[in-house]
């Protein structure tokens, strides 16, 4: 069922046994796991089925340190949130991804890769996925075209991808989630504040409000807060009324380790003869799964890097887009004439023979870093919550490692004779720790409640429950102890997943 | 860049002609030896002559004809009339064998292989 909360009459107590706030791909693919139970689920979400320019604006907020998009509008605010806009990119994380680094500072998780394979196979079906494979020589079975510039060695390995339509979940479940009669939808009711009991042991409730000026108050057994990384941060440091450095925060890491994926342009490749590269080519149009290249485990290891891919686009095209953070900084008039020259480019279609030159593109973790951080702003939004700041930092470790990848795949390339790579300028000198102009993410949010066994180094145990707190728990990427490289939707499904089976065998008890 | 103005050399290569040694010279250098043989058929003649200056600038203490000729010929069995093929031949395995065996370098951002390199310092010598 789906209730209005601007509707309500105001200060109304709404009850439940498990209150899930937030609606985006974590909190829907919780509530879907619930319906049908003999348990009564409280959705919460912000805004309504549509975007409100009203409701999108409570996210805003300042960024600080390396070059940021701007907060508003990296992540949406209405029943579906940000998979309304996603682009569909799904891949594993990879078990190095789960492992303690000596070389990568605060890495770690306290689950294995392991642990997370039931739950992707599950994933794949949230987001209309093909089988869950993820093995090259699987789906060159499938795709006979698919041709490897390198096979997979000692060195590198070609990491498959699959492509969501992208499944919006808003649209898609919508009618799933009104109609599900154990499922209490409840739109524009924004959590500002998580109510612990005295002792900070556990929540005895949530404060919703609106922009009507309505306030209600929801309670429940379990709650679970999947609002996304920036979100989630500032809710529980926002909830300071019992706990002054706000919930869960006694140690200071609510906030801290804000992780992004590097997605810059690094090098490029130059090959003897035109290759058409089908195994790696994107295809928006006819989404197939498709390959980026990546390093080995051993060879991070080696050379003490962290985990990254390359992707290819054919350099001509490439060429024609501004950077990313370039792009979609400001939705200014020469970026519209862009995207129209685009559309209506009259160049010939690909050759059938392929290209000869293709642009090299990292997608890459960064190091978790407890300096890029979320923190509370002094200013307020307007329904009276501090916004939230975000300053993104990052470290030499990974200019180091997105050189030292091409390096490596320069070397590969040279062994085989198909062509060369050539670094690209910020790349040249490996002194140089500065970054280009369009450094940018992927509009990615990881970490800021990461997960560990010990509360002095994570907000979240290994179920994703906050320390200390009986019934609170974090779902989605914010729990994240590291990126990895690929997109972060696929995983925040499955652990999300795995923490709904967690909680359903709790609350048996 | 614009690339492949040197396939023709290429393909003269790859038909076994002997290229005459290289004018002024005292070493036996084939002019094979300034055309390296992947890269030839990416680089046109202005990358491959920056390329090679920058190898230079780097690489000082191989900024002579002579230097370079020696470099890339010694320890092999390449004279005055290997055919033009077959040196080709010897500097694409050369440069492959190089690359599995991390002797590389980076210049201008090309990884290449040290061999590579120097023969591209040689052709930028060489155009002066």
């Amino acid at each position: 069922m789906h209730v209005d909360a601007r509707y309500m009459e105001n200060n109304s107590v709404i009850e439940g046994d498990i209150c899930i706030i937030g609606a985006g791909a974590a909190g829907i693919s919780m509530a879907l796991e619930w319906m049908n139970t003999k348990y009564k689920v409280i959705l919460l979400e912000g805004g309504g089925f549509e975007y409100n320019e009203q409701v999108q604006q409570l996210y805003d907020g300042k960024t600080t340190g390396q070059r940021y998009y701007p907060l508003k509008s990296s992540r949406l605010h209405y029943f579906g949130g940000t998979t309304g806009h996603w682009a569909g990119y799904c891949s594993t994380f990879d078990e190095i991804d789960f492992k303690k680094r000596d070389w990568v500072p605060h890495s770690g998780w306290p689950i294995k890769r392991a642990d997370l394979d039931p739950f992707y196979a599950r994933a794949q079906k949230n987001v209309d996925l093909g089988p869950y494979n993820y093995s090259v020589d699987y789906w060159q079975k499938q795709f006979p075209s698919y041709k490897p510039l390198l096979p997979n060695n000692d060195v590198v390995w070609n990491k498959m991808w699959q492509f969501s339509p992208p499944t919006r979940f808003g649209k898609k479940y919508k009618d799933t989630i009104v109609n599900a009669g154990n499922i209490h939808l409840y739109t524009y009711a924004n959590v500002i504040d998580i109510k612990a009991n005295e002792n900070v042991s556990a929540i005895e409730g949530v404060t919703v409000k609106n922009y009507t000026g309505k306030q209600h108050t929801v309670k429940a057994k379990l709650f679970v807060s999947a609002c996304c990384s920036i979100q989630n941060a500032r809710l529980l440091l926002a909830s300071n009324k019992q706990a002054p450095k706000g919930l869960g925060n006694d140690n200071d890491n609510v906030g801290r380790y804000f992780m992004e994926h590097l997605e810059i342009k690094s090098a490029e490749l130059w090959l003897t003869k035109p290759d058409p590269l089908l195994l790696y080519m994107l295809d928006f149009t006819n989404p197939k799964p498709r390959a980026e290249m990546a390093i080995t485990a051993a060879k991070q290891e080696e050379f003490r890097i962290l985990n990254g891919t390359t992707s290819l686009t054919p350099l001509s095209l490439a060429r024609k887009f501004k950077p990313m953070i370039d792009l979609w900084t400001n939705d200014t008039k020469k970026n519209q004439d862009m995207f129209k020259t685009l559309e209506a480019d009259d160049s010939p279609k690909v050759p059938q023979n392929g290209y000869t030159s293709y642009e090299l593109f990292t997608r890459i973790e960064q190091a978790p870093n407890p300096e890029s951080r979320v923190t509370l702003d002094t200013e307020k939004d307007s329904l009276g919550m501090p916004r939230a700041a975000l300053h993104w930092v990052l470290t030499p470790l990974e200019k180091r490692s997105i050189r030292k990848i091409y390096e490596l795949l320069g070397q590969e390339v040279g062994k085989t004779g198909v062509g060369r790579v050539r670094l690209m300028e910020y790349l040249w000198d490996e002194k140089d720790e500065s970054w280009p102009e369009f450094t940018g993410g992927g509009w990615h949010h990881m970490g800021t409640t990461r997960m560990s066994d010990d509360p002095k180094t994570g907000v979240v145990d290994a179920n994703c429950k906050v320390h200390g707190i009986d019934n609170l728990y974090m779902a989605g990427a914010s729990c994240y102890v590291t990126a990895a490289a690929p997109n972060p939707t696929l995983t925040l499904i499955a652990l999300t997943l795995r923490l709904s089976d967690h909680l359903k065998e709790r609350i048996k008890r | 860049m614009e690339r492949r103005n040197f396939i023709r050399l290429s393909a003269l290569g790859a038909a076994g002609i002997t290229i005459p040694f290289l004018q002024g010279c005292n070493m036996p250098v084939n002019k094979a030896l300034d055309m390296p043989p992947v890269l030839s058929q990416i680089f046109d003649a202005k990358t491959m002559k920056e390329t090679g200056q920058a190898y230079l600038k780097q690489t000082p203490g191989e900024s002579s004809k002579s230097t370079l000729a020696g470099l890339l010929t010694q320890n092999s069995s390449l004279s005055q009339t290997t055919p033009a093929a077959t040196v080709y031949s010897f500097f694409d395995n050369k440069a492959k064998e190089e690359f599995v065996s991390s002797k590389t370098v980076v210049v201008n951002g090309w990884i290449l292989s040290v061999t590579e390199a120097r023969q591209c310092a040689l052709f930028s010598l060489n155009q002066n």
